[in-house]
């Protein structure tokens, strides 16, 4: 959260809850829930780093804190983002399991893909009724991205079995014909 | 619930310069009233031959075919025509239309080759054509529509008699995103009115809108993945979509 809370401070101060509030109307349905308590804590952590000052309000009991962006603060803000954001994390646990599977003969990895190809169209299918039934547009946006992702998982299982898997079921017929 | 659509056996196999083509293995299907199934597969496994050996166009070597509890793979020609005017619509991933008639004589048509009333075949066109967003073509040939508006005709010929089964082959094959999502949930609605439908896609999202997927791999179905009935959506979503900030 800091980072977010760093840019939103960047067009000027902000009470923690008004961050709180921007972040989400912002990113909508796509947002993970945010709790007050992780808020307070980002912010105290951000101002001990010297990115942020915090100002009390005089005359107020509830130490409510008003809160500026430092020079420092906005030097790191730069560095996020612009540094190069690493790219969407591939099924690298699959793979594992679909390659020790075939070389030590623990599980079918035709029912391995076939279990993970099941749980991908299951997801398309949950992104594309989500999509239909409550179009939140940055939240929509979110999930075009998680389906495009999907469809490629889709293709590379089909790449998997080709490679893969030679089929008993071909060798068979073979023989007969 | 019933069953709409029975093959056993289901074998085709082509014979060419002494070389026998296997296009088909011996496929068994069963495909429930209001179902929607999506079969898949690469090119070349057998997902076209499939289709038009159950929509009548080309012969089985081996094997049968039930519509309903009614055996058909031994009809002829004649019968077959009868069938896919009045219980099988057929949409083709090149549209097929008729080219010289405009798209509400193209749609009317299969509506009054049954004998349907003259106004009787007006009012399911322009209902079709309405639901698919094209009734402001009704006017114009084809050839002067996109590939998308085409083949939203094409679908409404193919659902003018209210079929018990629709075949679909690559239907949204030449559309864009968008349009190709309005013709999914066309097809989905289909289910809701008793009706049957099996189509042949390479497209992932046509295929995770089906109720089940059926995989081909030369000439034989090697799997079935039931996708209705799963987790609820949006838990699914709110797993793969929440940022963490």
């Amino acid at each position: 959260m800091r980072y977010p809370f760093l840019a939103l401070l960047a067009s000027g101060p902000a009470y923690g809850y008004e961050l709180k509030q921007a972040l989400e109307q912002r990113f909508g349905a796509a947002l993970a829930p945010v709790n007050a308590g992780q808020v307070y804590t980002t912010l105290q952590r951000l101002e001990r780093d010297g990115l942020v000052e915090g100002e009390g309000v005089p005359g107020d009991t509830r130490q409510k804190r008003v809160y500026t962006l430092t020079g420092a603060g906005r030097t790191a803000l730069a560095g996020w983002v612009t540094a190069s954001t690493p790219a969407t994390r591939l099924r690298d646990e699959f793979f594992l399991k679909l390659v020790l599977a075939g070389t030590s003969g623990i599980a079918d990895p035709r029912a391995l893909i076939e279990r993970q190809r099941r749980d991908v169209l299951i997801a398309l299918r949950a992104l594309g009724e989500a999509n239909g039934a409550a179009p939140d547009p940055v939240a929509s946006l979110l999930a075009e991205g998680a389906a495009l992702h999907l469809e490629a998982d889709l293709r590379w299982l089909d790449l998997c079995e080709s490679r893969l898997l030679v089929r008993e079921d071909t060798d068979g017929n073979d023989t007969d014909g | 619930m019933e069953t709409t659509l029975t093959a056993r056996g289901l074998a085709r196999t082509y014979a060419g310069d002494g070389i026998e083509v296997l296009a088909l293995r011996g496929v068994d299907l069963d495909v429930a009233e209001s179902e929607l199934v999506a079969l898949m597969g690469p090119s070349g496994c057998g997902k076209s031959t499939l289709l038009h050996l159950l929509a009548g166009f080309d012969r089985p070597t081996a094997g049968s075919i039930a519509l309903g509890d009614r055996r058909v793979e031994g009809l002829s020609e004649a019968e077959w025509a009868v069938l896919r005017r009045r219980e099988i619509g057929f949409v083709f991933q090149f549209f097929n239309l008729v080219q010289t008639l405009t798209v509400a004589e193209n749609v009317e048509l299969p509506a009054r080759l049954v004998g349907a009333p003259r106004r009787e075949a007006r009012r399911r066109r322009e209902e079709l054509l309405e639901r698919l967003g094209v009734s402001a073509r009704a006017d114009a040939l084809p050839s002067r529509l996109s590939g998308g508006q085409q083949q939203r005709v094409a679908l409404a010929r193919a659902l003018v008699n209210r079929p018990r089964l629709l075949l679909a082959d690559e239907p949204t094959g030449n559309l864009d995103s968008d349009t190709a999502r309005e013709v999914v949930a066309l097809l989905r609605g289909l289910g809701s009115e008793g009706q049957t439908v099996l189509l042949a896609t390479h497209d992932p999202r046509v295929a995770a809108s089906a109720d089940r997927v059926l995989q081909l791999r030369d000439g034989l179905l090697v799997e079935e993945t039931r996708l209705e009935g799963g987790d609820p959506a949006e838990a699914v979503v709110s797993s793969l979509l929440r940022l963490e900030v």
